[in-house]
């Protein structure tokens, strides 16, 4: 560390190599899944798996916010509308957040994230779009009505995800390019600069 | 007296196309369960529901090549549309885009002649000339079927 650090600052190891990881596995497969469903083969077996991935992912993600280190729970950034609301209003300051882990804002695109994704592969697991190649693995335990809604609501939540994408993306950007906080390299290295007041 | 006469004017053409459009709608809906009995039976075997079946299968391919051969103009006469009749998925996009449709179909008709050549052959062959033909109906359902 060359640079020189602010007082009342310091560099900590926030995020755990499970979350990292997490993260971009997550990365990866919900991106393949996406491309793969809107420009994939016709045969979506591909998808499928990238599906079940994410799946797991989602799985590990639920039981580390409940039993993982500090700063992956979700009691930890679980915040009310006052908090979020005072940190909203620092938004436009332009100067880096030293936030130790997901700010409230932030917290509020995990969830968001987190509850599309859940919504995501549960419509896929009983979406049928009736062409006899590609049928979700539980579409028989419901009927066909189900089927059809369920993959209704599978190809709104593509979109949906896209746009928690976009949004997260130009959030990174507009972090680094407008406050000076660098978010991507924290995901990376676990290490990153946070206030010592907090956290 | 002439309020009423003008009311049935109008009323008339619109009752008597209800009933034509409906069972157009109906008759098509049946030309897809058809389409259906057949790709299941074919899906069925090739994801191992049931048992590879060389007979069944070559019917049933022989079966949705004939089905391709069918003379839709009918079963997709104007005024049938999702906007002009309930219960029918059918997207005026269809009507809007006949010569898309009809490459469509084309497609659906070739990929039924390649299962057909392989059908009988052994459940590996068929299971291979599957995703062509499911990819057809597929085709068709993100152009054209409401969701």
């Amino acid at each position: 560390m060359t640079k020189q650090i602010p007082e009342g600052v310091s560099q900590v190891k926030l995020w755990d190599v499970g979350t990292r990881l997490f993260h971009w596995s997550l990365v990866i497969c919900v991106c393949s899944a996406w491309f793969l469903g809107k420009f994939g083969p016709n045969i979506m077996t591909l998808h499928f798996y990238f599906g079940y991935a994410v799946i797991a992912l989602l799985v590990f993600r639920i039981v580390w916010g409940l039993f993982g280190p500090a700063p992956a729970r979700f009691s930890h950034f679980l915040f009310g509308p006052a908090a979020t609301l005072r940190y909203a209003k620092t938004l436009k300051n332009p100067t880096p957040s030293y936030w130790p882990g997901h700010n409230p804002i932030g917290a509020l695109s995990v969830f968001a994230m987190l509850a599309a994704l859940i919504v995501q592969v549960s419509t896929g697991l009983f979406a049928d779009p009736d062409d006899y190649i590609n049928v979700g693995p539980l579409a028989d335990m419901v009927s066909s009505e189900a089927n059809r809604s369920a993959t209704k609501l599978h190809h709104q939540m593509a979109l949906l995800i896209a746009v928690f994408v976009v949004l997260h993306v130009a959030a990174i950007a507009f972090y680094k390019r407008y406050k000076g906080e660098n978010l991507v390299t924290p995901m990376l290295t676990g290490w990153k600069l946070v206030r010592k007041d907090k956290g | 007296m002439r309020y009423a006469l003008i009311a049935a004017l109008i009323a008339a053409p619109a009752l008597s196309l209800a009933g034509p459009a409906e069972k157009t709608v109906e008759a098509r809906q049946g030309y897809f369960k058809l389409l259906g009995a057949n790709m299941g039976v074919l899906a069925g075997m090739a994801q191992g529901k049931v048992d590879y079946d060389a007979d069944a299968a070559q019917t049933a391919a022989d079966n949705m090549v004939v089905l391709s051969t069918y003379k839709l103009a009918p079963l997709f006469a104007p005024g049938t549309s999702s906007d002009d009749v309930k219960d029918t998925r059918a997207l005026p996009a269809i009507w809007k885009d006949l010569p898309g449709v009809t490459a469509k179909a084309s497609d659906f008709g070739a990929a039924a002649r390649a299962m057909q050549d392989v059908a009988g052959k052994g459940k590996g062959e068929m299971a291979g000339a599957l995703g062509a033909l499911g990819g057809s109906c597929k085709g068709c359902h993100t152009a054209y079927r409401a969701e």
